[in-house]
């Protein structure tokens, strides 16, 4: 190539670059902004759009609650502690609701409801008119009034003689599990005997906002604190914490393992070049690649997300590679080493490693799994401009010479060169081969959700202690029920709730929650209004026990005029929404979501979910959402995708490079990552440690990597010694950046690393193993 | 008829205010408390069992006419309370600390367990707090308030202290002596319900018959 070519390729790079770095700094906040949502990395579990819209609608809104649960030795001293903390939360003025004590919502309720009384009835009252067993109501009537029974009910039978109102009131209580109102807040009595004191919190924002975390964790831990030290235990429940943990978990790791990785790359560049400009090259092309891919993931997702990151931190090896392949091509020529020269030489190697690695970034581009996208889009394009800056750059940015090989130093990497087969490499590999199986047929394949937590033993245990406490409904299983009108939506949800009732009965689910106890749909108002007619008549019901109780005839009067005013407006949708009545019930209106109008059904205590899968064939417009086990069988599905991935991809490489090896060279070049992954999947399955869809995920990656060595160790046989270096110092410090995710507490990231760990160091290995022969002459002009 | 209104306003007010005078100006601590009904609560300590039987009146807010009940009941320390109403009609009533159970001529009417009805555990802690004579646990749920008059008579006046009971009851009013002879409860939505219990018997442990009852 020219040296004009050369030079306008320089300046063309340089000035994109130059651009680059100006978009960035011009407004670096907004590049460098992060999500921390986990959940906002998977796809999502159904394909209908409403559906989708109402999951995250509900997670969003569950996601905001936290519980804590106080006790103390004492329950009287548990509670003052209760009391104070929920004082302290609430004086902090950063949550949106703290609630403790219960208020009088009952008065307020009641009085939501008192216009529309003669549209309203429980479910067993109605069942028992539409049967005609008004007597039933009667004599239940009479004992209220002549018994203690009566003390429950809400009105005074003067207002409501035949308890209808108070009745109806009754039967939306909402499931409290096994809390209990004790002193005028909720508690639960541990089988110990010890009692826990209920505080619920709400809070302003997503508990994934970091500007919520910050302003809402310091006040909860001072609060803890403080009933510790006063001798009260704490425990709590919700996303919140584990949010703040992961979120302030992940920023330690990215910078601490970027640290790393930047730090131990630098020394091993200087080792190996004696020399700080090579450093200065290499940081250059990766902080331009970095600088980028941040950039064009923001235009493409608008949002980068903190895991991005972390995985991306480890571009900073792959990026470095191709500064290494460059730098080290010096070791081929000492002191007579030009730049343009080693463009030749490396450039075939660099661009068909770069051509291997967008292939695969393609292929997880392709995948519906947001993270996948994300990371493949902030790597290629990482990669893209590092690769860039090396071949445009670097051949007229004057590299140093590289400095003579220590004679030990020389020794060692002479002993490292692939040697002709001998029965000894024959043996030793069918050795490996052997284990590998062996280890592959113990290998256990886990996805589960846990995968995608990070949280630290004593926050899951604190949640599990909440959970097993309160015995309260998982809200990660429910139903979800949809309808085009908010009329529909209701009455959807009341053809559902016999079957429910049912499976009660049947003890499938302990308890359920659902709107329509609180809010009947207009068709269900209009029949109640028929029933309650009919009580007003001469020799009715109510009539009979308005006389029984000798209300005067004129209040009397008014009452059965109530009872039979059926044109009365019915109850909707907006006025009971913005009415206390809603209050309980409130979070499982979703409304309009998408095209139509969602409403979700909480269930408590599922022993069996088959029968509440099965829902949906019976109701169209219902649907069981079971977020851990979609997420599960999500992951499962994905990992056999990649795994058929890597196969394919394998299969691919083997037939492309037949193309200028043969197909006995390809075979060698593409069986050392091959090999490479087998042997780390039987060492996982040796080891016991199950693998996962992100173990898959780095295979990926092995293999990427692992042949972009074999194809450096094969591309140049002519320099030996400078590409046994190039492979090292690339494995070395892939090493630095892949391997320090294995140190991740995420489960996923670690998953990750060690794949990376273990594949990258066998692939190595392998390629050596595997490789050509040297050229004897060639060697020892080389070392000479 | 709005002077008759306003009469029985009046009077209502009236009756109220006396009995706010004699007993609810008398604020008491728990221990205080416990000396005060000390007769009774030592007759209880000695009785797990108590038997009786009981006039209950109600008076409804708006009616005139009160509305008369009686019956038996037996308060089993720890087990519950059973309330057999004879008069007008028969109906029987268990309460127990996790179960509420109301029978029609001995057949089961209504049964609801504190855990699918959480309100029905505030209504049996008022009466078991009353039945039992326990200040510490009356002090957890009310303001207390006590008066002695005579030698070993006393009235207790009771308001509660947190919403919730606020509910369901607005106050009480119990006297007694060596046992709790009256009971008056003023319920939230202005009913007041007058309960006398008489010629209450201790006697030794519950019959197997009576047992299943509190079991059931």
């Amino acid at each position: 190539m020219s040296h004009t070519a050369l030079r306008l390729r320089f300046f063309a790079w340089l000035a994109l670059m130059l651009t680059v770095g100006a978009l960035f700094f011009s407004q670096p906040k907004t590049y460098l902004e992060t999500e921390t949502d986990i959940l906002a990395l998977l796809p999502g579990a159904e394909h209908d759009p409403v559906v989708d819209h109402a999951l995250n609608v509900f997670s969003e809104q569950a996601g905001r609650k936290v519980l804590f649960l106080i006790g103390a030795p004492d329950a009287t001293q548990g509670r003052k502690q209760a009391a104070s903390f929920a004082q302290t939360l609430q004086s902090a003025g950063s949550f949106a609701t703290v609630k403790f004590e219960m208020s009088n919502t009952l008065a307020d309720t009641l009085k939501a409801y008192v216009p529309y009384r003669s549209l309203l009835l429980s479910e067993q009252d109605r069942q028992r008119l539409q049967a005609g067993e008004a007597e039933a109501l009667y004599k239940n009537a009479l004992r209220a009034l002549y018994t203690p029974a009566g003390f429950m009910r809400v009105e005074s039978p003067a207002q409501d003689p035949l308890g209808l109102l108070s009745d109806f009131l009754l039967s939306q209580v909402p499931p409290l599990g096994a809390v209990q109102i004790n002193q005028g807040a909720l508690s639960v009595t541990a089988e110990d005997g010890k009692r826990w004191w209920l505080v619920v919190v709400e809070l302003a924002d997503s508990a994934f906002a970091t500007a919520t975390q910050a302003q809402v964790m310091p006040v909860i831990t001072a609060a803890t604190t403080q009933a510790k030290d006063n001798g009260a235990e704490v425990f709590s429940s919700g996303l919140l914490p584990h949010a703040a943990y992961a979120a302030q978990k992940a920023h330690q790791e990215v910078s601490t393992f970027g640290l790393v990785s930047l730090l131990g790359t630098i020394v091993l560049l200087l080792f190996v070049h004696r020399s700080m400009r090579p450093v200065l090259m290499s940081a250059t092309s990766i902080l331009l690649g970095v600088m980028a891919a941040l950039m064009v993931s923001h235009w493409v997702f608008g949002r980068v997300h903190l895991l991005t990151l972390v995985f991306g931190s480890s571009l900073i090896g792959v990026a470095a590679d191709y500064s290494t392949y460059f730098l080290t091509d010096a070791f081929r020529v000492p002191r007579v080493w030009k730049g343009p020269d080693a463009l030749r030489q490396v450039a075939p190697g660099i661009l068909l490693g770069l051509l291997t690695a967008l292939t695969a970034y393609a292929v997880l581009f392709i995948t519906p799994f947001p993270a996948l996208r994300q990371i493949a889009v902030f790597s290629a394009t990482g990669l893209v401009v590092a690769c860039g800056c090396v071949l445009c750059l670097f051949p007229l940015l004057r590299p140093p010479q590289a400095p003579s090989v220590a004679p030990r130093i020389a020794r060692g990497l002479d002993a490292l060169q692939p040697r002709p087969r001998s029965t000894r490499t024959l043996i030793l590999a069918a050795l490996i081969f052997l284990l590998a199986v062996t280890g592959l047929v113990r290998l256990r394949v886990v996805n589960d959700i846990h995968l995608l937590q990070s949280s630290p033993p004593h926050l899951i245990e604190s949640e599990k202690r909440v959970r097993a406490l309160l015995n309260s409904p998982a809200d990660s299983q429910f139903l979800l029920v949809t309808g085009d009108t908010e009329e529909a939506l209701l009455q959807h949800e009341e053809q559902l709730r016999p079957q429910l009732d049912r499976l009660q009965a049947q003890g499938v689910i302990r308890s359920y929650a659902a709107v329509t106890r609180a809010l009947p749909s207009q068709k269900t108002q209009n029949e109640n209004a028929i029933l309650i007619a009919a009580l007003a008549a001469p020799n009715g019901a109510l009539t009979r026990m308005q006389r029984t109780l000798g209300l005067s005839a004129d209040v009397a009067a008014q009452q059965r005029r109530e009872a039979q005013s059926s044109d009365d407006a019915r109850l909707l949708p907006k006025t009971w929404l913005t009415s206390a009545a809603s209050a309980s019930y409130r979070h499982l209106w979703l409304g309009r979501v998408g095209g139509a109008y969602a409403s979700v059904v909480t269930l408590g205590g599922i022993r069996d979910l088959a029968p509440l899968q099965n829902l949906h064939a019976q109701f169209a417009d219902v649907r069981l959402v079971d977020k851990v086990g979609d997420i599960s069988a999500l992951l499962a599905r994905y990992q056999r995708l990649t795994t058929l991935m890597v196969a394919l991809g394998s299969a691919a490489v083997l037939l492309l490079f037949t193309l200028r090896y043969g197909f006995a060279g390809a075979l060698r070049v593409v069986l050392s990552p091959v090999l490479a992954s087998l042997m780390t999947f039987g060492l996982f399955g040796w080891f016991g440690e199950p693998v996962n869809l992100f173990n898959t995920f780095a295979l990926l990656l092995v293999l990427g990597i692992g042949i972009d060595y074999a194809i450096f160790l094969r591309e140049g046989r002519a320099s030996p010694q400078s590409s046994l270096i190039a492979v090292l110092v690339c494995a070395a410090t892939a090493l630095l950046s892949f391997g320090m995710l294995a140190f991740s507490s995420t489960p996923f990231i670690h998953s990750f690393g060690l794949t990376m760990l273990l594949g990258i160091m066998l692939a190595v290995v392998a390629a050596l193993l595997l490789g050509f022969p040297r050229n004897s002459n060639s060697s020892k002009e080389i070392s000479s | 008829m709005r002077i008759r209104y306003a009469a029985l306003l009046a009077a209502l007010l009236l009756t109220t205010a006396a009995q706010a005078a004699s007993v609810f100006d008398h604020t008491i601590k728990a221990d205080g408390l416990a000396q005060v009904i000390a007769p009774a609560a030592q007759e209880l300590k000695r009785a797990p069992v108590m038997r009786g039987r009981f006039v209950q009146k109600k008076f409804l807010s708006g009616i005139a006419q009160a509305l008369q009940s009686s019956g038996s009941f037996i308060v089993a320390r720890e087990q519950g309370i059973y309330w057999h109403t004879q008069q007008p009609f028969d109906s029987e009533f268990i309460l127990t600390p996790t179960r509420m159970v109301q029978l029609d001529g001995g057949a089961t009417a209504v049964s609801l367990s504190t855990e699918q009805q959480p309100g029905l555990r505030v209504v049996g802690d008022v009466f078991f707090s009353i039945f039992n004579l326990d200040p510490t646990a009356l002090a957890a749920n009310f303001s207390l308030f006590a008066q002695r008059s005579g030698a070993s008579r006393w009235t207790m006046g009771l308001r509660p202290s947190n919403a919730t009971l606020a509910q369901v009851i607005s106050e009480a009013v119990i006297n007694g002596g060596t046992r709790v002879e009256k009971v008056t409860l003023r319920d939230a939505h202005g009913d007041r319900t007058e309960i006398v219990l008489s010629a209450s018997k201790v006697r030794g442990a519950l019959t197997p018959a009576e047992t299943a009852l509190f079991k059931r």
